[in-house]
């Protein structure tokens, strides 16, 4: 009972006294270790905001306007036909819900060049009936100057509307007619009106217009995408028992080609096929923290090193070690706080900066999505807070201990001391931890909801070999150290190899934090040149068309948008073509999640059309009275058709099934797609509008002279050659690695930044020894060389050990986790000249750094 | 609540004495309604597509056969139409961009005090559908229709949480025609007339699903439908309007349109419909309209004249006194904007000594709710 | 081999001349105007009290600290001519240094101790290698020679110093209470040494000291009190 106020009183006393003099007198320096934890808590909720809102509302870009929906009625191909929407006549009676249609396509605004600029998400909604909705009536938004004029604005041929994030975005305003390109077709939008949004949500990509402007607008009569379903008393939308009733009401005289569901379940579906991707993020944000927490150590760790003395002299006094272990624990939180609260600011400001990349990465991967306003949840402040508690507690745990083993003064003075973190130098812990990553690899995958497959041993045995990697990067350095030691033979390099091959604790560390970015970064390097090379190769194989027809202007991989049909047909008419593949794409639904249904010429893709097979056609036997299909590796690997089988999808016409008779590889998404005959197709689907088609000229005409020509005959449309087309894909391909690079930087510069620390840390440790060189003689000069060869050791010993970190990570996401998460086969490229320049820059960094924590720890002596 | 949108479609219900002949088409294109029209039903029960506005009416007071609980109800279908001379419309049979429609409809609960009740904006297509042919209509939660021997029409009105009112009606009294030679005429503007038709009389019974409990019905409702294409004269703030089945048989109909200086409009009016069917009306010289108490609305703090005198001088049977109380205060129908509130209900209806004579309906606009003039 | 300035100039016998030396530490004055010569091959005893400024002295005349007013030259090279970078060159060409606490480098052996000062003035690595494997055997440690300084004692640490600090043929040593960590076995050891190798090899010496013992090795002892020389 005696002991409790005791220690508070001394922790205070110690505190006072010491801590916070030390804070005092070194602002600048502590300015800089919040910061750092700051860069660390930030980096991770940065990435968790920024993909929260970038991928909050998949495809539901009309909830800017009509507000949040409570339940969806959608197709399984995501199409509705006006005359569907007859029968759902019953439900527009009641009151107790408001049925909002919705249709939406992609559309390209054209620049003065006549190229595409600015791809545009068209809505399109029943504008007047949208007055009945309750957010809409709160929000007040007005289609016009006066109600009284609506005859003016409905049915419009080309009408839009848009917020002014929009108009500010596209320059335009009112009354201004604005080229785009929509299915195929060159046509103007006119801008009737700039919403007044005060609160600024109405995304800058979105315009709005009456449906049939919109379904003129985009060639699609008669059809919409999905009836979205609104409360009308909105306050209800939590009472889970009314949903409930609802819900059930609904149900009850639902058509049953339709499907309902709440509307949090499509976004759960969605989101979950993005899973994968947002769990990579979310990995490569963990790394960053784990860093971040690295600097920490390193930064507290610095702290326990200068004031050595003090530790030393306190202990002389008889303060005892719990008092002083408490004290730097209680130092590291205290860092930890004012770091997580600053990295909540700092984060924000990360996702503000990358939440447009993200949703590039997003719409170019997945779904289109609009990006929401940044939040700020209390459930992120407290993922926040506590990540940096937890990581500078965990940070603070070694130095503190550190600080509890300094010997009181008497034994301290009698020179250098460094007592070190006995656990680096111990090869069991790394060892350990890479047979674990191995055994790991025996797990099986994880199945998400949406139907998306979690590597979770690849996952797992990444993370403990790069751990374990860090932990042997120790030996590494006192091995690499030695083989080094007969080369060095000035003075500097000779003192410098020395104390490499020493292998103090501070080194290992200062070592295996960059092990830990430089394994990532090279992993992540081999990953892309991994896809790039798979992709290249398969583009030579799959694409031998002499030219290549698509909608203009409209990017992305989850983006069905199409050409108008007779558009299509007017093209296929052109006299050069021999023959043409046409592609006809559309959303089906197996049991769980989303995948792709294809329509094709199956004859054509029997022989003419070239393909890389993973089974070629033939080599599985398709049930018979099932309709046969030639499936893609991802949807094999995902519905487990590998040794054929049957699959049963829900398309607007019921329930059907298909049998696979090849596996074809297919880099173009990962939902798995499965072609079928087109005329199959389009008796299923009861669309007749293509995606996209390769044409094979008749042998007497010249491609480019062909090109040319249907360019000018058809300029809504893209018309390419094979190696145009190659750019494009890749085009694409590096858009979606950008976030990947983006933390791959954020990793590299915090490593930096811990290789900068602890480097200084490692100068203070040896205070004595420059001392010592002084008086011996050692100039500045020579110190500073000293300097920067230590930190080019560590940097050639990070590079080594971290490359072969690497080397298993590219190993690892090559070959386990692209598999089970994608069900893409890579062909994995090394990509040995990134590897030596990687090297090289990371030895050059090293010196740099050695150079520039040598001046700065001098600076400071003086 | 017929008027609401439509204060441009202000009846005037007695001849001012001189014929003014109307013009074919207003100058926006729209027909005008032609004198000496016998309506041609059911062709006439249906939409009137040329002509630029147009309602259904129905209101009445019921009482459930088993409980004998008492309600009042409300159901209004509006048509509104766009630019008659607009060809360049894009519109989709589900899609319409030519016509508009509107649905009010409410239920009080006379016993519980209950009052609930729901508008919808919609455009002709396929939330709203009105037929051209004959009385066919859906229109957000409202469906009316003719019964299958004609013999009357029928209606189900739905309101919030699920409850619905369905009735057969069936005229007791022949259809009444309002006007000098089938024309309501509202102004001196030549255009400003319209057909004004009316069941004054309807005997109803059905059922009604209400918080969860379905009962039978049955009562006494009253029907309007009107067609027009004119617009409302200017200074002109408001009107109370009101129609009452009487016990003995007949029923009345009164309004007052207020004019900005507080006065009754000349236009203001009250009839009489006898038992057989004819009617008798006088001006507004005639009658005075008195507030004996006023309701404020606690939502929107509005306050509504809900208990009024009307005392009226009958050419032939001298002064007569109609006190009108509401059964129940809460009435106020708020739309989906708040500045389109307006208080219309059940009451009932006593003489000058205080005995109960009848039943009302009662529909006051304009006090401060605005006149739901967005859409004229 | 060496810069103009810095000059081989010990034929005038005179090892060290101090001149007038003053140094303050802010407004506390350390040295008061000291004047000090020490003859080459001379062994001179530097007594005082703690704070008497003997260590500012001796960082002085390394020129790790400059003076505030006043002259010091060594082999008739005034420190306050040279540049930082001619000091640096003096200190490890002219000067040998032993320190209490031996200060040998951690991460560097015995041998390599000593080796490194020499390859600090660019001695050819034959001759280098024979010089420290002469001194090694000279202070007794011949087969300590593969020892990091954690595994030697305080007293062949020390003897490790005190070859380092000779292995460059240094002209002065300043020994900063060199006995100071040791007991007398090894003190007397140490100070045995210290004797017969600036003997051996004509350096002068300046010897910090508290004991008195250790002025038996010693041509003279000089005292200092409160920033002032008591010479005897």
């Amino acid at each position: 009972m005696k002991r409790l106020p005791t220690v508070f009183k001394l922790l205070w006393l110690l505190f006072s006294i010491t801590t916070f003099r030390h804070f005092r007198a070194k602002v600048g320096h502590y300015f800089l270790l919040v910061a750092i934890v700051a860069v660390g808590v930030g980096a991770f909720n940065g990435i968790r905001q920024a993909s929260r809102a970038a991928s909050a509302n998949f495809g539901l870009f009309n909830q800017a306007v009509s507000g949040r929906s409570d339940f969806l009625i959608e197709s399984p191909s995501q199409r509705i036909l006006e005359s569907s929407l007859l029968d759902l006549q019953i439900l527009n009676e009641d009151p107790d819900w408001h049925l909002v249609p919705v249709i939406e396509g992609s559309i390209t605004t054209l620049g003065e060049d006549k190229n595409p600029e600015k791809q545009i998400r068209l809505i399109g909604l029943d504008l007047l009936a949208l007055g009945n909705l309750p957010n809409v009536l709160e929000q007040n938004l007005e289609f016009a100057e006066k109600d009284d004029k609506w005859h003016e604005w409905l049915g419009s041929e080309r009408d839009v509307w848009i917020g002014r994030k929009g108009a500010e975005a596209l320059g335009a305003q009112v009354g201004d007619e604005i080229p785009i390109l929509a299915s195929g077709r060159r046509m103007k939008m006119k801008i009737r009106m700039i919403l007044d949004d005060p609160d600024g949500n109405l995304p800058e990509d979105l315009a709005l217009g009456d449906i049939p402007t919109i379904q003129n607008l985009l060639s699609r009569k008669g059809e919409i995408n999905r009836v979205e379903v609104i409360l009308d008393q909105i306050e209800k939308r939590e009472d889970l028992e009314y949903l409930k009733k609802i819900e059930n009401r609904l149900a009850a005289v639902l058509p049953k080609e339709l499907i309902l569901g709440p509307t949090e379940n499509r976004a759960a579906e969605r989101a979950a096929m993005t899973a994968a991707f947002r769990l990579n993020l979310s990995i490569l944000s963990l790394i960053a923290i784990l860093v971040g927490a690295y600097l920490i150590l390193q930064a507290l760790d610095a702290a326990v090193v200068r004031r050595r003395v003090e530790i030393a002299t306190l202990r002389s006094l008889g303060i005892d070690r719990s008092i002083l272990f408490l004290a730097y624990l209680l130092e590291a939180l205290l860092l930890g706080l004012l770091g997580s609260i600053a990295g909540i600011g700092v984060g924000y400001l990360l996702a503000f900066a990358s939440v447009g990349m993200l949703a590039d990465t997003v719409n170019a991967l997945y779904f289109s999505t609009s990006i929401e306003a940044l939040t700020i949840t209390s459930l992120d402040l407290g993922i926040g807070i506590g990540l940096g508690l937890v990581f500078s507690f965990l940070a603070g745990w070694l130095p503190a201990r550190d600080a509890t083993q300094t010997p009181p003064a008497q034994i301290l003075a009698r020179g250098d001391w460094s007592p070190g973190f006995s656990l680096l130098k111990n090869p069991k812990i790394g060892l350990s931890l890479i047979a674990v990553g191995i055994l790991s690899l025996l797990l099986p995958p994880f199945v998400m909801e949406g139907g998306s497959n979690m590597p979770l041993g690849g996952f797992i045995a990444a993370g403990c070999w790069i751990l374990g990697l860090a932990f042997l990067s120790g030996h590494f350095l006192v091995l690499i150290a030695g083989w080094m030691r007969p080369l060095c033979i000035t003075p500097s390099s000779r003192l410098a190899c020395s104390r490499l091959q020493d292998g103090s604790s501070r080194h290992r560390l200062a070592v295996a934090g960059l092990v830990v970015a430089v394994g990532m970064v090279t992993g992540m390097f081999q990953m892309i040149d991994s896809f790039r090379g798979t992709i290249q190769e398969w583009f030579e194989v799959r694409f031998q068309a002499d030219l290549y027809v698509s909608e203009r202007g409209v990017t992305g991989a989850g983006n069905l948008n199409g050409i108008d049909p007779e558009l299509m047909d007017e093209l296929l008419s052109d006299s050069t073509i021999r023959f043409a593949d046409v592609m006809h794409l559309c959303y089906a639904k197996p049991k769980t999640g989303i995948t792709i249904l294809a329509g094709v010429d199956l004859d054509a893709w029997n022989d003419r059309v070239q393909q890389i097979w993973l089974k070629p056609p033939g080599s599985l036997k398709s049930r018979e009275g099932v309709e046969p299909a030639l499936i893609s590796e991802a949807f094999a690997r995902r519905f487990d058709l590998l040794e054929g089988g049957v699959m049963e999808l829900d398309l607007p016409s019921g329930r059907k099934s298909i049998s696979p008779y090849g596996i074809f590889s297919d880099y173009g998404n990962e939902f798995g797609t499965a072609a079928i005959d087109s005329e199959t197709w389009k008796s299923w689907t009861g669309s007749r509008r293509p995606v996209n088609a390769s044409l094979y000229l008749k042998d007497e005409f010249e491609v480019n002279a062909a090109r040319d020509r249907l360019r000018v005959a058809f300029p809504g449309l893209d018309v390419r050659n094979g190696k145009e087309l190659r750019e494009v894909a890749l085009g694409i391909f590096e858009q979606t690695f950008k976030a990947t690079d983006a933390l791959s930087l954020i990793g590299l510069a915090v490593a930096f930044a811990g290789l900068l620390l602890g480097l200084l840390s490692i100068f203070d440790e040896s205070n004595r020894t420059w001392q010592t060189l002084r008086h011996l003689g050692f100039s500045t000069r020579q110190f500073l060389w000293s300097a920067s060869f230590e930190g080019a050791g560590i940097g050639l010993t990070a590079w080594v050990s971290g490359s072969i970190a690497g080397l298993a990570m590219g190993w690892l996401l090559v070959h386990v986790i692209n598999v089970q998460s994608f069900g893409w086969t890579l062909i994995w490229n090394i990509p040995i000249g990134e590897f030596l320049l990687f090297g090289i820059l990371l030895i050059g960094v090293g010196f740099f750094s050695g150079f520039i924590s040598a001046n700065y720890w001098n600076f400071r002596r003086k | 609540m017929k008027f609401i949108p439509f204060m441009f479609l202000l009846i005037h219900l007695f001849s001012h004495g001189e014929w003014i002949q109307p013009p074919l088409r207003t100058s926006t294109g729209f027909r005008v309604p032609s004198p000496d029209h016998y309506p041609n039903f059911p062709r006439d029960h249906g939409a009137h597509r040329e002509y630029a506005l147009e309602w259904w009416y129905w209101i009445g007071h019921l009482r459930s056969v088993e409980d004998k609980r008492e309600f009042g109800f409300q159901a209004t279908v509006f048509r509104v139409a766009g630019d008659p001379t607009d060809a360049n419309k894009l519109e989709t049979s589900l899609f319409g961009s030519r016509q508009l429609h509107l649905a009010h409809s409410a239920l009080s609960d006379l016993n519980s005090g209950e009052y609930i009740h729901c508008e919808r904006i919609l455009r002709e297509g396929w939330q709203a559908k009105v037929s051209t042919k004959t009385l066919s209509m859906k229109v957000g939660g409202i469906e009316a229709g003719l019964l299958t021997k004609k013999e009357g029409h029928k209606i189900s009105v739905r309101y919030p949480n699920g409850a619905v009112l369905r009735l057969a009606l069936i005229p007791s009294k022949p259809l009444v025609r309002f006007g000098d030679r089938g024309l309501s005429r509202k102004g001196s503007e030549p255009a400003s007339v319209s057909w004004y038709w009316t069941y004054t009389r309807l005997e109803a019974k059905g059922t009604l699903f209400y918080r969860g409990v379905e009962r039978k019905v049955e009562g006494l409702a009253w029907m309007d439908h009107e067609i027009s294409s004119s617009q409302l004269g200017k200074g002109l703030v408001g009107w109370d309007w009101t129609c009452m089945h009487l016990n003995d048989g007949t029923e009345l109909k009164a309004y007052r349109l207020r004019t900005e200086e507080g006065s009754c409009d000349p236009w203001s009016a009250v009839y009489w419909i006898n038992s057989d069917g004819s009617t008798t009306s006088v001006k507004s010289e005639n009658f005075n309209w008195l507030t004996e108490k006023f309701w404020k609305s606690p939502k929107t703090k509005l306050e509504y004249p809900t208990s009024v005198k009307i005392i009226v001088r009958h050419p032939t049977r001298g002064v007569c006194t109609y006190r009108i109380r509401p059964l129940i205060e809460n009435q106020e129908f708020h739309g989906n904007r708040a500045d389109n509130a307006y208080w219309e209900g059940a009451c009932e209806v006593l003489d000058s000594t205080n005995k109960r004579i009848g039943k009302a309906y009662l529909e006051l606009a304009g006090y401060g709710g605005g006149l739901g003039a967005r859409l004229n | 081999m060496f810069d103009k300035t810095v000059t081989d100039n010990y034929h005038d016998k005179i090892a060290l001349q101090v001149r007038e030396a003053r140094k303050d530490f802010g407004k506390v004055p350390v040295l008061k105007g000291i004047n000090l010569e020490i003859q080459v091959g001379e062994r001179v005893a530097l007594m005082g009290p703690s704070g008497s400024g003997k260590s500012t002295l001796l960082n002085c005349i390394c020129g790790i600290e400059p003076l505030d007013s006043g002259e010091i030259s060594l082999g008739g090279n005034s420190l306050s001519n040279l540049s930082n970078h001619e000091l640096d060159k003096l200190r490890r060409e002219k000067i040998g240094y032993v320190f209490q606490s031996f200060h040998l480098l951690p991460t560097l052996s015995a041998f390599e101790n000593i080796e490194f000062s020499a390859q600090l003035v660019g001695i050819k690595k034959n001759q280098r290698l024979e010089l420290v494997s002469h001194l090694l055997e000279r202070v007794g440690l011949s087969n300590r020679a593969s020892h990091f300084p954690d595994a030697l004692s305080g007293g062949e640490r020390q003897r490790v110093a005190l070859a380092r600090a000779l292995i460059h043929k240094p002209r002065l040593i300043l020994a900063d209470e060199p006995t100071g960590s040791l007991d007398t076995a090894n003190g007397n050891q140490v100070l045995e040494l210290l004797k017969s190798l600036s003997e051996e090899h004509g350096v002068s010496l300046l010897l910090v000291t508290h004991d008195h013992t250790s002025t038996q090795i010693c041509d003279r002892v000089i005292t200092m009190k409160d920033g002032n020389l008591e010479i005897f």
